[in-house]
């Protein structure tokens, strides 16, 4: 016992997964990063708003995997804590970006709406709207985006681990090591600001 | 709670979205957003706002993602991160480059043999 904690809600193929990159496979590593990879891209990509940072930094949460995999217990999923390094690299770059782009936040967020604009819809899945749907729904997804990135870092983050990825209270108290009460409360902060700044921006 | 302010109103915006409220708790809510107009559009742009946040596309890795990882981390740990491949998956690759030396050699030994007066005896 005592070493091989619960493994709690894990699939066989997980528990495996986990015991080949503990032993530092390079084919389970590869396995892992191409079944997450788009989960974790997709988190990074709207906590910074722009490609070319997500594509950076979720390859940074990856190679952090792959160093600390020995430190995963099996305490918690596998995902919440795939999720829980990936917010971490994210507050760190926002920190960082944060300090370059000092003058302005809009500096930041006009080349994160600038790339969006030019690269979206080759990165997005197909969809099968009229030419008029897809405008608006571009217009809109724009307008989230830029609502998201005037949220705060720790607001950010709670409203996409919640209604960008859907993940219960319990799990994103876990990812963020907040209370439950916590979570709920500034997950409601944030969710009034976005509304307020959605309706500037969609005036 | 019988009655909802406006400022009551407001605060159970999220837990009404999630649907955490009490059916008792729903209901009041309901009945205030009947009847008060303000409260009513704030719902409606809350709505609206968390609605399309959940409605963004499923954004994908660009190719080549997998490629990137592995690159940093060989390049970083100078290959010691990876286990070395187990022998089995090791021996054609190893059984390759023995075989071209010894090409390369018996090529070299045809060539001095066919070279005219090369391995004359003294
Ligand atoms: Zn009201």
């Amino acid at each position: 016992m005592g070493g091989h904690a619960a493994f709690i809600g894990m699939t066989l193929r997980e528990r495996m997964l986990i015991r080949r990159l503990q032993k530092r496979d390079e084919r389970a590593f590869e396995e892992m990063v191409r079944l997450y990879q788009h989960k974790v891209y997709n988190l990074v990509y709207r906590m910074l708003g722009s490609q070319e940072e997500a594509e950076d930094v979720a390859q940074e949460v990856f190679v952090t995997v792959f160093k600390a995999i020995d430190s995963f217990r099996g305490e918690a999923k596998f995902s919440t804590w795939l999720y829980r390094i990936a917010a971490n690299h994210c507050k760190n770059r926002m920190k960082y970006l944060g300090r370059r782009f000092h003058k302005a936040t809009g500096e930041l967020n006009e080349a994160a709406e600038r790339e969006m604009q030019d690269a979206q819809p080759s990165a997005m899945r197909p969809h099968i709207d009229g030419p008029d749907a897809i405008l608006e729904g571009l217009e809109l997804e724009r307008s989230v985006q830029a609502g998201i990135a005037q949220l705060d870092e720790e607001h950010r983050v709670l409203v996409i681990l919640r209604d960008v990825e859907d993940l219960s209270y319990e799990e994103i108290s876990s990812i963020t090591g907040l209370e439950l009460g916590t979570v709920k409360s500034r997950l409601h902060r944030a969710r009034l600001q976005l509304k307020d700044h959605m309706a500037k921006l969609l005036r | 709670m019988d009655q909802v302010d406006h400022t009551q109103a407001a605060e159970l915006f999220s837990a009404y979205w999630d649907e955490e409220l009490a059916a008792e708790q729903a209901g009041a809510l309901e009945e205030h957003l009947r009847a008060c107009v303000v409260c009513r559009r704030e719902y409606q742009s809350f709505e609206r706002a968390v609605g399309a946040v959940g409605q963004l596309h499923r954004m994908v890795a660009p190719s080549g993602f997998v490629g990137g990882v592995r690159k940093k981390i060989r390049k970083r740990s100078r290959g010691r991160l990876f286990a070395p491949r187990k022998l089995v998956e090791r021996v054609p690759y190893e059984l390759f480059s023995l075989v071209m030396l010894g090409l390369i050699l018996a090529i070299y030994v045809v060539l001095q043999l066919t070279q005219p007066g090369a391995l004359k005896l003294p």
